[in-house]
């Protein structure tokens, strides 16, 4: 190509390295329908999930909070779970055992699409050390190989703290979990399938279950 | 643009689908330059646009979406390959026929621009544009397989030079560089 960007003539060199993109087949791939689709959804769910604050309201994130990682190949998955998980929002039972019952709020989480026949009870006690978790699981099928289950306390899908780790290969089982928030700040109460290589949140969502700030006085 | 970006941010959903109609083929073609299996292409582009979207608070709307978008781009693909390359536990095998720092940033971003142009050209130049340099056909095999005469195939073949000449006007190297490429040959060791 020349300087001049009013010369319509290209230098044969640079005619040559044009050419040689022009014929790479990897610069004429069409965009996919299919990848379309799952990002509309992974994203119409998370936004209808999470509403997003007007762009004056939107603060810094905290330092110690973990975003949710890339989906990989669960992406459509996920973006299925995510939206199953709206529907059976609004039918969440909440079971509050009150002020004067010493155990902690009880929570009834639901399995999402990815495992619909799994439900926990958790039993959400904020202590002097943290919050304490104890989750009491059903049909939750144990971890396969190289995977394991982990629970989370978040604000939303972006924001998360780990509450623990466990795999269910015994059966069903009651799981004790500790985290260092919350529950009047990181309401939401997940269990995410997660991959011994990728240590931070997958995004896979199995169970979940929203606590009412308000039951802890917030 | 700025109303479609404050309408993506939003996730509304032909804003989501008219940013990745808009800039789908240049994610694409960044990924398959850097990886070879289409499923990892595809996750690259997926989660590019994913990215993008719960970060659009970041993107400055005073500048220009498709640099930003790129930088996503790369670093995602840059990941997946990182990720891919590691001992893994799933169902697939990892990518082994890539390296992934072979190629530089500015050769991707090279890539990226190419097929921006690409895409920005009318259909009927970029179909002769395509069949020219992907298939190989002269400009009376086009004529024939499009059923037009071979001169409107040269002013289409021409006005699609000029189109690219000016939209890559700017990835052009210095008149005293000339001879090697743009920035051919610059790949990380």
């Amino acid at each position: 190509m020349t300087d001049d960007p009013f010369n319509d003539e290209l230098t044969e060199d640079d005619e040559a390295h044009l050419a040689a993109f022009l014929s790479d087949p990897g610069l004429w791939e069409e965009p996919s329908m299919e990848d379309e689709d799952a990002i509309v959804a992974a994203i119409r769910a998370e936004a209808a999930l999470f509403p997003r604050p007007e762009r004056e309201d939107v603060a810094e994130l905290p330092a110690n909070v973990i975003p949710i990682s890339r989906a990989r190949r669960w992406l459509a998955p996920v973006a299925v779970g995510i939206a199953a998980a709206l529907v059976v929002l609004a039918g969440f039972a909440f079971v509050t055992a009150g002020d004067d019952d010493p155990e902690g709020v009880v929570l009834a989480l639901e399995g999402t699409d990815i495992a619909p026949d799994a439900t926990a009870e958790a039993v959400v006690a904020p202590l002097q050390a943290g919050t304490r978790i104890v989750l009491d699981v059903s049909g939750l099928p144990p971890a396969d190989p190289g995977t394991y289950y982990e629970a989370w306390m978040r604000v939303d899908a972006e924001i998360g703290v780990s509450a623990g780790t466990f795999h269910l290969r015994g059966g069903d089982a009651t799981i004790e979990l500790w985290s260092g928030v919350t529950p009047t700040d990181y309401p939401l109460i997940t269990v995410t399938v997660q991959s011994e290589a990728q240590p931070e949140s997958s995004g896979v969502v199995v169970l979940k279950g929203l606590l009412d700030p308000s039951d802890f006085g917030g | 643009m700025d109303d479609l970006i404050a309408r993506f941010r939003a996730g509304d959903e032909t804003a989501v689908r008219a940013i990745h109609q808009r800039y789908a083929g240049a994610v694409r073609t960044v990924a398959r330059s850097m990886m070879s299996d289409p499923e990892l292409v595809s996750e690259v582009v997926q989660q590019t646009f994913i990215k993008a979207w719960r970060a659009i608070d970041s993107f400055d709307e005073g500048r220009d979406f498709a640099p930003w978008l790129y930088s996503i781009a790369r670093r995602t693909a840059i990941d997946v390959l990182r990720t891919e390359k590691r001992p893994t536990t799933g169902d697939h095998e990892p990518e082994t026929d890539v390296a992934v720092t072979s190629i530089s940033f500015e050769r991707t971003w090279e890539i990226y621009e190419v097929r921006q142009a690409i895409d920005a050209l009318p259909g009927e130049e970029r179909e002769v544009v395509r069949l020219s340099h992907l298939m190989g056909l002269t400009h009376p095999e086009i004529a024939e397989r499009l059923g037009i005469p071979v001169g409107t195939v040269k002013s289409r073949s021409g006005r699609a030079n000029k189109r690219l000449h000016v939209a890559l006007q700017h990835l052009q190297r210095p008149a005293n560089q000339r001879g090697v490429s743009f920035v051919q040959g610059d790949e990380e060791q």
